[in-house]
């Protein structure tokens, strides 16, 4: 099933800070584990996802850092979630949860809480 | 394969050309994510060419990324492009305007120091430091001290006139009658006469209008006989080898006879006064309480600056006197002799009763001390034992105190102060002789000294930050052009949280220990002068300036090759490497890293600087107006007439002493 874009492009930054509050990831292993997790449907791509980084590294919700992957590997940014991304995650867990309930008691009135 | 992923790269951040640091960020983030998608596709058998085309295609349409990538960016952007303008038109200009104002006011105030203080050498053999005339200094700190016209003249005299007797002469113009400001003038009129400018006849009208301006005053006359007694008498050294003494030789009885007569009637007269004591205390109620060393340099070069050509005149009368009275024996003039020689004595005093420094009192004990050797025997020669025995007992008494100042100045106790004490106070010897100087009384100087001793210390590594910070430009430029525009060396701006331990690892926390040690420590030997021990005052910081160089240089290099290294810009392999490369600059690989490295070290630099020369310099300058003022030897009350307060303090009680005694021994 493919979703609407726009829908898509409202989740990214949701998603981005719960995937590293978890722990730091770069920009690949982050649609990596966005597309393990959620079997290819919301089939993100990386031009979706780098402008919604770099603008949340703007806001100061996330870190870069360049790292090597390994002794020697390649150079890769790393992004971490700061206290202030830390802070919006809560927020946005909670209005999220009660924006989905809400609308699932109209188009899914029989579906649990 | 790489050339059409770096077009696309290029293409999809194009928009960000006018940050080139975060461009070359950007561009290392798409790339590394595309060679790790190929990679991934490679591995599940697609051909590289099919690979890149999946992980482009997947990327999506680099011309709407474009816009994209801007729009994620614009505001970074726009702080980024605020913190280069701000670098490069503000805080590197500001940094240089500091520091090259604070080399123009050390050179300033190390100007002033040659103005009035000099470090001769005496015979070629010992460096001996000496006050030089304090005028010199007016165009230096006149302007600071804010002083009018009027104020100007009064201390510095009138610099417009070619010799120092017209200078202050201009000072008299102000107030004709002013009995200060004619005495002044009439001293350096005596300078003049004795260099044969003017005749006696011209001197001697001069000391006449200064006797009806202040009548009761026997300076005029003691002047007057002086300068007579010095034309009437020639001293001619007599006899053969060792036997060889000065003698009195009397050319013009008549002239010495006069001189006589006015010299009694200077003895006649209620006080004797110089109002050199006057004039200094005059001069000091007028300037602002001083902020620095220098300022406080050239007050004392004021007061010693001060002629006092009359103390000769005085002793030559006394000595002369004596001979005349030997003479008139000799001729069978009793009577005559003895009221000659009986005005040696009150002259001595009046000579003690008006002494303001060290050196007029030591002439009125040597007059006190030709009393005390001579008179007493010529006197009992008159026939007049009772008188010779109150001579005897006066003078003995007068110059008691002298002696055994002498003898303590000559004593242990004086070498143990000097390594206390300030370069500044060690100058003034004499008065360090007195006992009476306490070790409270000695810290003051030293820690004002040795924060001077700071500031020069860190004059020297402000230069050094400007000299790298020149270097560096010069060398970001030279890359810059070798390069050409596209692969320009770019500015490497850290995080305000790198900015911050480097600044704190290299600057702050060894000032912070520095000042631990040597304020709070008890272990920097700072209860010594400097002089003591200049070695270690050297080494310490020495040891601080070079930590601080090196530290800053090396952090903010580390930063700069990770960023690099991070951004692709090829990196020599170790430190080692670098520095090698740095020696081989001009055929290095690593351009566009030494471009980079140099142009980023540059604020680096500047920062260092602004802190250094805007945070710690007025710290020492306000240690150093602190000490300085709490310093009772050489900070001078407005009220004090002689050179300094010690010697102020030192001649005050010598002259009690000496009138005590003079006193003790009348019957």
């Amino acid at each position: 099933m493919e979703f609407d874009s726009e829908l898509v492009r409202g989740v990214v930054e949701p998603v981005v800070l719960r995937l590293l509050a978890e722990r730091r990831m770069y920009g690949y292993e982050i649609i990596k584990v966005v597309n393990e997790r959620t079997k290819g449907s919301l089939a993100w791509k990386e031009g979706t996802l780098y402008p919604c980084l770099h603008r949340m590294e703007s806001s100061g919700l996330i870190k870069g850092e360049w790292q090597e992957a390994g002794i020697g590997g390649r150079q890769r940014k790393y992004y971490a979630l700061s206290a202030k991304g830390r802070a919006l995650l809560k927020t946005k867990t909670y209005v999220w949860s009660a924006f989905s309930t809400a609308v699932n008691a109209i188009l899914c009135p029989g579906a649990p809480a | 394969m790489n050339t059409r992923r770096d077009e696309y790269i290029a293409e999809v951040t194009a928009g960000l050309k006018g940050d080139p640091e975060l461009r070359r960020d950007v561009t290392a983030e798409i790339a590394s994510h595309l060679d790790a998608a190929m990679e991934a596709s490679i591995s599940e058998g697609r051909t590289e060419e099919e690979s890149l085309d999946a992980a482009l295609k997947s990327f999506g349409n680099p011309v709407t990324l474009a816009g994209d990538f801007l729009d994620a960016n614009r505001n970074r952007m726009r702080f980024r492009a605020w913190l280069r303008i701000m670098i490069g038109a503000a805080v590197v200009p500001a940094a240089v305007v500091l520091a090259v104002w604070m080399v123009t006011s050390a050179v300033e105030r190390a100007a002033v120091f040659s103005t009035v203080f000099a470090c001769v050498s005496e015979s070629g053999a010992s460096i001996v430091p000496r006050f030089l005339t304090y005028e010199r200094a007016e165009e230096r700190v006149a302007g600071r001290w804010g002083l009018s016209p009027r104020d100007r003249l009064i201390v510095f005299g009138d610099r417009s006139k070619s010799t120092r007797t017209g200078q202050q002469k201009a000072i008299c113009d102000l107030d004709p009658t002013n009995r200060i400001f004619y005495a002044n003038y009439i001293r350096y009129r005596l300078t003049d006469y004795d260099a044969r400018k003017v005749e006696l006849d011209e001197f001697l009208r001069d000391v006449r209008f200064g006797e009806q301006l202040d009548p009761d005053n026997a300076f005029y006359n003691y002047l007057a006989a002086g300068t007579m007694a010095q034309k009437a008498c020639e001293w001619v050294l007599l006899g053969q080898g060792t036997n060889r003494v000065w003698s009195c030789v009397i050319r013009d009885t008549n002239l010495l006879e006069q001189a006589m007569a006015e010299f009694q009637r200077g003895v006649d007269k209620p006080f004797h006064k110089t109002y050199i004591g006057d004039l200094v205390a005059m001069r000091r109620s007028l300037l602002p309480p001083s902020e620095i060393v220098s300022d406080e340099v050239v007050k004392i070069a004021m007061a010693a600056g001060i002629l006092l050509p009359q103390i000769s005149l005085n002793r030559n009368l006394a000595r002369v006197s004596k001979e005349y009275g030997a003479a008139l024996i000799q001729e069978g003039r009793p009577d005559h002799a003895a009221a000659v020689l009986g005005r040696i004595l009150p002259f001595a005093e009046d000579l003690t009763q008006d002494s303001c420094c060290l050196i007029e009192v030591l002439v009125a004990a040597a007059v006190t001390g030709i009393a005390r050797d001579s008179v007493p025997s010529l006197l009992e020669k008159t026939g007049r034992p009772q008188e010779a025995t109150i001579v005897r007992l006066k003078a003995n008494a007068m110059t008691t105190p002298i002696s055994e100042w002498k003898a303590k100045v000559k004593g242990q106790e004086f070498s143990k102060w000097r390594t206390r004490a300030s370069v500044l106070t060690g100058m003034l010897l004499p008065a360090l002789g007195d006992q009476e100087v306490t070790e409270e009384e000695l810290a003051p100087g030293r820690r004002a000294e040795q924060v001077l001793f700071e500031q020069l210390a860190l004059m020297i590594v402000i230069l050094s930050f400007l000299g790298m910070m020149t270097t560096a430009a010069f060398l970001a430029l030279r890359w810059r052009r070798a390069k050409g525009a596209d692969a320009a060396p770019f500015l490497v701006l850290p995080d305000w949280r790198q900015a911050l331990l480097i600044v704190g690892v290299s600057i702050v926390a060894p000032l912070a220990l520095y000042v631990l040690y040597t304020r709070f420590s008890g272990l920097a030997g700072r209860d010594f002068a400097l002089v003591a021990n200049p070695s270690r005052f050297v080494l310490e910081l020495a040891g601080l300036g070079i930590f601080m160089l090196v530290c800053s240089v090396w952090m903010s290099l580390r930063h700069v090759r990770r960023r690099c290294r991070a951004l692709g810009v090829p990196v020599p392999a170790t430190l080692w490497k670098e520095n090698k490369a740095w020696l081989a600059v001009w055929r290095s690989d690593y351009g566009l890293y030494l471009g980079t490295a140099a142009r980023s070290l540059i604020p680096a630099y500047a920062v260092a600087i602004l802190l250094l020369g805007g945070v710690v310099q007025p710290w020492l300058a306000h240690e150093e107006m602190r000490w300085l003022r709490a310093d009772p030897l050489i900070s001078q009350g407005n009220t004090i007439g002689g050179f300094t307060t010690v010697e102020t303090r030192l001649v005050n009680r010598l002259k009690k002493e000496m009138l005590e005694g003079a006193r003790r021994g009348e019957p």
